[in-house]
């Protein structure tokens, strides 16, 4: 009996690894030429909404470590950037930390505070979890906004210094990039890898159930306050990113509809994949420009309406784009991506 | 070597040529370099939560540069409008700023309403020389840079509140007073300490502060607690539909010995028709003419158009489009004076920014006092109204607000 055509992994290196041909290696030294090169071409708007993909992105990963691999549900994301965005901002702002310092300070003050809130994770689940971790969404901007006015600004916004590196200040889009781009690569890779480790399986035990998992001796509490943890981390260096692009912060940029919206991005890219993650934020990152362009368009081609479809268009534009989207691919992008790539391999000889 | 007078004569004349050509050539120049098309940009939330008073500001441009256009535009130079719905999205806000900012022409001012987006580009205007003119949210105007404010800063225009309310209280005992206001960074605009210390200046005693976020619909318990502190009035600093709530109550707990004042911006028309009866007898603060006065020639300018373009008199009848009218006039002048002064070559925003501190006592089209000053980069002059029959009448002439912007931005 002879084996379908294809490649072959011949030992457990090749198997684990994540690139495995040469042509793997050639398309991804391609595509990060081409993606650090983006700069050289793109337009300030391209890369603004390139910075915000990839600090997005950072966070979704965050939030696929947690529900997508772990099965444990959050809404209170949101709050955990808040966490590391004021913490970077407070730090370089009045203990004149740098930046750089200040960025991975920021993801574990968030870590901490994941810890807190994911600690109901031993006794509840599901939906009950999910209303547990909305308290982060409450709890932590009261803190920010009434507990030292005076430090955070309270109710006010609060203005961040832009990073700087001796004599360099990344104050403008194209040097932000360097910064969050190379970083959210980096956390790709640590999210990707994750899966793949002892703690990756026990958080997909942990997932397909709890009782099996610990049975099989996991020790499912340590391992669900280990996936809050990561996931705090990832989103508090995407707040501390978010405030030095920025460049100001406020607890109304973290309110509960954006973490609801950062748990629509993995559902829509496909939860448990890393590409997930990446496909969910650029859709809806792009999607949200494409609409909000659109409408002005309109606008001025329809005059005579524009005042009605202008202000409609954004929102019924996106929202049915993505109610479509979950209607006929429920398992999100990734999957298709999946069935392509196991089409491809084996395309135009399918035996 | 001696010198023949036809020689004398050709040296003078062409001196006289080159005197000549380097007086004309550079005119020339500067006549060619006369743009084809100057821009306004604006980033608005025309379809998020301040949708009801700020989305008309797409026909607002368009209405206001239409007029402006049709009046010579700048020197002769058309205006046009750049208009972006951030959908009250910051970082969206954020992408589209650097669109204005690459755009060619670029546009030489950019008007954002909605404080957050305005106090987020604040340090960017400065280091691309920008000028912004933004909602009247301190943050984003202060410290001083390139950003002024489109009307007087809502902490000032509570002040002027507290002087009219000391005027006319009648009665022997101080009045009391409590904020029910947004739990959002423009409700709390009234709740600085210096606005507390100034209220206390003026004897009036501020006995409540509740919050409350603009989705909640219910406020019995706010106000009920208001009435048990004695309030005599209620202050709010909230926009479109966020005073119904608070009148809702009023009505509902029958207190009808309480007034209710609007500050800032946000009361106005959009609240009064969303509900006409809890509104009628409240109070607002308003720092120009408005819908409802119409004998003033420039509302009257303003109606004519928008009758004339058929705009809705539901949705777009709100106070953002009288406002985006006034600072595209106001835009105008300003504009044509700096091409006065320095030449086209020179027409940039920071030449505006300089032409807007000579703004002093200027109305455009009669229907805003406006006055900037390098110390106060926001309007100083508003007045008290009241909803009377349906409508927003004034009850004061326009006066002087107080400065009572936080310390920390003096």
């Amino acid at each position: 009996m002879s084996l379908p055509c294809g490649y072959y992994n011949a030992n457990y290196r090749q198997d684990m690894a994540i690139v495995r041909t040469r042509p793997h290696w050639v398309v991804l030294i391609l595509g990060l030429a081409v993606l650090f090169a983006l700069p050289l071409v793109a337009s300030g708007r391209m890369l603004s909404t390139l910075n915000l993909i990839g600090i997005t992105l950072i966070l979704v990963h965050g939030i696929n470590i947690l529900t997508g691999y772990c099965g444990q549900i959050s809404l209170g994301h949101a709050a955990f950037m808040m966490v590391g965005a004021y913490t970077s901002a407070l730090l370089t702002v009045h203990l004149k930390i740098s930046f750089w310092m200040a960025l991975p300070i920021a993801g574990l003050g968030a870590g901490i505070i994941g810890l807190i809130f994911g600690a109901p994770s031993l006794r509840v689940k599901g939906f009950y979890l999910a209303m547990s971790t909305l308290a982060a969404q409450f709890i932590i901007p009261w803190i920010v906004v009434n507990v030292r006015p005076d430090i955070t600004g309270g109710s006010q916004s609060f203005r961040v210094p832009a990073p700087t590196l001796g004599d360099i200040t990344f104050n403008t889009q194209t040097s932000m990039f360097y910064i969050i781009i190379p970083i959210a690569c980096l956390m790709t890779f640590f999210a990707k890898n994750l899966a793949r480790t002892r703690m990756g399986r026990a958080f997909v035990a942990i997932r397909d159930n709890d009782l099996a998992a610990e049975v099989m001796g996991i020790n499912v509490f340590r391992y669900k306050l280990f996936a809050f943890f990561i996931s705090a981390v990832f989103a508090g260096i995407s707040g501390s990113l978010w405030a030095h692009w920025m460049r100001v912060v406020s607890y109304t940029h973290f309110e509960l509809h954006h973490s609801i919206w950062f748990l629509g991005m993995i559902i829509v890219g496909g939860m448990g994949y890393t590409t997930g993650a990446v496909m969910g934020v650029a859709f809806i990152r792009i999607l949200d420009e494409f609409s909000a362009t659109l409408s002005p368009i309109v606008a001025t081609l329809l005059p005579a309406i524009a005042g009605q479809v202008s202000a409609a268009l954004t929102p019924i534009v996106f929202g049915l784009v993505v109610l479509l989207f979950i209607v006929f691919e429920p398992r999100g992008l990734a999957h298709r991506w999946e069935i392509f790539k196991a089409t491809y391999r084996i395309w135009p000889f399918s035996y | 070597m001696a010198i023949t007078r036809r020689k004398f004569l050709k040296v003078c004349a062409g001196t006289g040529a080159a005197i000549g050509a380097a007086g004309i050539v550079p005119k020339i120049a500067s006549a060619q370099k006369k743009p084809s098309l100057l821009r306004i940009a604006c980033i608005a939330d025309m379809t998020g939560p301040y949708a009801a008073i700020v989305g008309p500001a797409h026909n607002a441009f368009v209405d206001a540069c239409q007029y402006v256009n049709e009046r010579g535009g700048i020197k002769g130079v058309p205006v046009e409008p750049v208009v972006y719905d951030c959908g009250g999205k910051i970082d969206l806000a954020v992408s589209q700023y650097m669109s204005i900012r690459e755009m060619k022409p670029k546009p030489l001012v950019t008007i954002t309403i909605i404080s957050s987006v305005g106090e987020a580009l604040h340090d960017r205007y400065v280091e691309d020389k920008m000028m912004g003119i933004n909602v009247a949210s301190a943050e984003a105007i202060y410290p001083k840079a390139n950003t002024f404010g489109w009307y007087p800063l809502y902490s000032d225009q509570f002040g002027l509140f507290c002087d009219w309310l000391k005027e006319t209280w009648k009665e022997p005992r101080p009045p009391k007073l409590a904020f029910v206001t947004w739990d959002t960074t423009y409700g709390k605009a009234v709740l600085y300490p210096e606005c507390y210390e100034y209220a206390k200046s003026k004897g009036i005693e501020i006995v409540g502060t509740e919050l409350y976020t603009p989705r909640d619909i219910d406020l019995t318990a706010h106000v009920t607690r208001c009435r048990n502190k004695g309030a005599d009035w209620i202050f709010s600093n909230t926009a479109g539909s966020g005073p119904v709530p608070i009148l809702k109550a009023i009505k509902e707990i029958g207190w009808n010995d309480v007034k209710y004042c609007g500050g800032g911006v946000g009361y106005c028309w959009s609240t009064v028709y969303i509900a006409p009866q809890e509104t009628e007898g409240a109070y607002g603060l308003m720092p120009w003419y408005g819908w409802d006065e119409p004998e003033q020639p420039g509302i009257k300018t303003i109606t004519n158009y928008f009758n004339m373009k058929g705009r809705s008199p539901v949705k777009d009848r709100t106070v953002t489009y009288l406002m985006v009218w006034f600072y595209t006039v106001l835009l105008q002048d300003v504009m044509s004076k700096v091409v006065d002064a320095v030449g086209w070559e020179k027409l940039n925003s920071l030449t505006i920014k300089e032409q807007m501190f000579k703004v002093k006592n200027y109305s455009p089209l009669g229907c805003m006092p406006l006055t900037f000053t390098k110390d106060r980069m926001s309007p100083t002059k508003s007045r008290v109204v009241q909803v009377q029959g349906g409508k927003i009448l004034p009850l004061t002439d326009f006066r002087e607000c107080p400065d009572i912007r936080p310390a920390k931005f003096k």
